[in-house]
């Protein structure tokens, strides 16, 4: 029994709508079917909107445990950080709450989770910067990487610092200063060679998608259920 | 034996990330407080996007926008968005906003803040309108080509759709002259490509981060786009040619300098790794 | 000649769709789809039915010589060389869900969990999986216990400390296993899946803490990242024959084959196309026939 739900259900519901969607969206019936497929297929983002919403809430639950348990087991040198985890946390259950009290006082405000003045406040003011900040760390990581990468080891890796160097200086305002050609160059460079790689990688990744997929009708992958045989 | 070392101890000095990455952040710093003004030269391919609009677009055409960012994302991309607004604007053009993210809604605030200058003398529901989150990513892109008010009935301030004059105007995919993608994820572009440019046909105009940029480029090659805007610099160039210069512009003398940095550490990296090579060299012979 | 059962299906496939489609155009029905192209259905039908066959053949004994990827082998490697430093393993499969576009990227990364999981189990190292996506905790900590318990060691699994999910924001992620990497300074860092701009940030900080890195994504905008910083890389499709690499089964194995046969037929579609567009027709009007007759 347990073979079956566990194993042969999941696959067999796969199976079936993977059928569905790639035959209803290659063949054409009637007007009819046609948008009742697209509602269909509408129903079932919607579903998965859902099913996000619910796995959060299993995903805060299970990062209350992991800190709970770190804590207990390394103490103070941990407690510091997973003391300000989960007060956010927390922060966040209580604004949720707070903005469905203000909807259920208010209908006609909507859903006033994320319109509330001070989530707006704590979003602007305490997520919005940080966001900010990781992303911009990736200018010094770029930094240091290419400090490291673009070591002329090799003719290929002259040929890749040369290419590289186009690009920078097509990207910036010195460049232009320098030799005007660089502009062209980098545009050229963009829309030719690198079009030229990008579009084999694009379709090599569908051909493997492809037959991933295959494996998947044929139900020889079983990994995405959590288990191997 | 005294040279290798000297050269160790320089490359541990100039290999060193502190430093590298403080010379980084003074040369991001320093040129937003005092600009150099380096003039910033039109590339071939912003001003093909700028001729498509200015002589391609009837004028009071509609046009659809996506704001597909989140905030970390906003420095390139907010430039080239209320850059294509004004264009657009001064066209007499209407915009219809939707987000397919829920972190468009507050992009889309903060770029009306931004650029409140541009939204002073028109009317919301007439001149723009913003639908706001729409959920449902691909499936939803897929809806709103076949009918925007079949998909969702209010926008984004809960107005419904049908009272809104602008929205009785354009419904589907092929009521809109152009749908302009500004979106800092990969996926949204081929989204509107399949759904909306496949189907129906409908001139699509991308504007991506840099990262981006090289991934969406073979959907341009392909003429599945009429152009794209990449990064601060393409926001720069649009600023200067619809006369509006704003954080676009100011961010590139930054973009310069640190580019300028990276690659003096590139070729200082170079001389270290070859006079170390060669010293190698010399000393394995003896 | 005696024609298998399993050699039948794609025939029969192949030779009723063109019977159907022949039909419909004597009759000037309308079949297909105006929204799909035919020519991405005869690909895609084309193609399922070589990999089906080669699948096919391994089954009636026939050996099929799949190459060897470089990226994955070395996870061995990675493992046993974190065990020997006392260091723990580090995966995550970033953003991927088995809803979003990149689900197959998704599929595949969780091949490689469960590979990693196996040879944790094996040489009985300290595996750390990091989540950003709350769909996949459950089916995150199936995999690792798996492999676990399939290597006789189910006293190595702590689901607490083996699986961890982060959080569902891009850069909290990115800086939550920046932190991860460098406070449990591990000894291998193995990124595969579908990875947007954090790509970046998990190398240099594996880099960092010199882990041996391996690391894969089908997006193409993050691949040049993944070369030019990680010890091996999975390019592209290599990514999605992780998983049957890792299965180790000769029939799953056999498929990737199909992908090779399909990056042919390519390269011969290409040349086809520029020949037909130097004599002036392109080839997509000419494969898309079929559904513009309707």
């Amino acid at each position: 029994m347990s073979l079956v739900v566990r194993r042969y259900a999941p696959q067999a519901i796969v199976t079936i709508i993977i059928l569905l969607t790639v035959m209803f969206f290659y063949f054409y019936v009637n007007p009819e079917t046609s948008e009742a497929f697209s509602r269909a297929d509408k129903a079932l983002s919607d579903w998965v909107v859902v099913i996000t919403s619910f796995a959060l809430i299993v995903g805060g639950i299970d990062i209350l445990r992991f800190h709970l348990v770190r804590m207990r087991k390394e103490g103070l040198r941990q407690a510091p950080f997973s003391a300000v985890t989960i007060s956010l946390l927390v922060l966040m259950v209580l604004f949720a709450l707070h903005g469905w009290y203000l909807s259920y006082a208010d209908p006609a405000a909507g859903i006033a989770i994320t319109t509330q003045p001070q989530f707006r406040w704590l979003y602007l003011n305490v997520y919005a910067p940080a966001d900010a900040a990781v992303y911009s760390i990736l200018v010094f990581y770029m930094a240091s990487a290419s400090y490291r990468a673009f070591r002329v080891r090799n003719p290929m890796a002259l040929l890749l610092l040369v290419v590289a160097l186009i690009v920078i200086f097509g990207n910036t305002t010195v460049g232009g200063l320098l030799w005007p050609g660089f502009l062209s160059l980098r545009d050229w460079v963009m829309t030719v060679p690198n079009t030229a790689a990008f579009r084999p990688i694009t379709i090599g990744a569908g051909l493997g998608i492809i037959i991933l997929g295959l494996r998947l009708l044929t139900w020889r992958e079983v990994s995405w259920m959590g288990r191997r045989e | 034996m005294s040279e290798m070392s000297a050269l160790r101890s320089l490359e541990k000095v100039l290999g060193s990330k502190e430093l590298l990455y403080t010379l980084l952040l003074l040369s991001v710093i320093l040129p937003i407080l005092h600009p150099l003004g380096i003039p910033v030269e039109i590339s071939k391919r912003t001003l093909d996007v700028y001729e498509y609009v200015d002589k391609k677009l009837p004028p009071g055409c509609h046009v659809y926008i996506e704001v597909y960012y989140e905030v970390a994302a906003r420095g390139e991309l907010e430039p080239n968005l209320i850059a294509l607004t004004k264009h657009l604007f001064d066209k007499g053009c209407k915009i219809v906003y939707g987000s397919l993210s829920a972190f468009g809604v507050v992009a889309f605030s903060l770029f009306k803040t931004m650029a409140a200058d541009l939204f002073e003398d028109k009317v919301y529901g007439r001149d723009y309108v913003y639908l706001g989150y729409i959920a449902g990513s691909e499936a939803a892109t897929a809806s709103l080509a076949r009918s925007i008010r079949g998909t969702i009935s209010v926008d984004n301030y809960g107005n419904r759709l049908e009272d809104l004059p602008l929205m009785r105007e354009v419904d589907k995919a092929t009521d809109f002259d152009l749908v302009i993608i500004v979106s800092s994820g990969t996926d949204v572009f081929a989204y509107y490509v399949r759904q909306w440019h496949t189907p129906y046909g409908v001139p699509l105009l991308f504007a991506a981060l840099s990262v981006i940029g090289p991934s969406i480029e073979p959907f341009v090659g392909a003429g599945q786009a009429i152009g794209m805007l990449v990064g601060q610099r393409s926001a720069a160039e649009y600023e200067v040619l619809v006369g509006r210069l704003g954080l676009g512009i100011a961010s590139m003398d930054a973009q310069s300098t640190s580019h300028m940095l990276i690659v003096a550490f590139i070729a200082i990296g170079n001389a270290i790794y070859w006079s170390k090579r060669v010293s190698s060299q010399r000393g394995g012979s003896k | 000649m005696k024609v298998s059962r399993g050699l039948l299906i794609p025939i029969v496939v192949l030779a009723l769709t063109a019977l159907v489609s022949g039909v419909a155009w004597a009759l000037r029905i309308q079949l297909y789809s105006p929204r799909a192209p035919f020519s991405a259905f005869l690909i895609l039908v084309g193609l399922l039915s070589a990999g089906y066959l080669f699948m096919h053949e391994t089954k009636s004994g026939k050996e099929i010589p799949v190459r060897r990827i470089p990226a994955f082998d070395a996870i061995e490697e990675a493992v046993a060389r974190s065990v020997e430093m006392g260091r723990p393993v580090h995966v995550t499969f970033g953003f991927g869900t088995i809803s979003s576009a990149h689900a197959p990227q998704y599929v595949a990364g969780l091949g490689v969990l469960s590979h990693a999981a196996r040879l944790c189990g094996k040489y009985g190292a300290k595996l750390i999986a990091t989540l950003g996506v709350p769909e996949a905790i459950a089916t995150t900590e199936e995999v690792v216990r798996e492999g676990y318990y399939s290597a006789g060691r189910p006293e190595l699994y702590d689901p607490t400390y083996n699986v961890r999910y982060l959080t569902d924001q891009q850069f909290a992620y990115a800086s939550a296993v920046q932190a991860t990497l460098i406070r449990e300074n591990v000894g291998a860092n193995i990124v595969v899946g579908p990875f947007y701009a954090e790509s970046l940030i998990f190398m240099e900080a594996g880099n960092m803490v010199n882990a041996f890195q391996i690391a894969g994504t089908a997006r193409e905008t993050q691949i040049p990242f993944f070369v030019l910083t990680a010890d091996y890389s999975f390019i592209g499709e290599e990514v999605f024959a992780a998983g049957a690499l890792a299965s180790g089964d000769k029939e799953t194995l056999a498929s990737i084959r199909g992908q090779d046969v399909g990056k042919l037929l390519s390269i011969v579609l290409v040349i086809l196309g520029i020949l037909m567009l130097l004599a002036g027709t392109k080839m997509v009007d000419a494969l898309n026939w079929a559904w513009k007759v309707g």
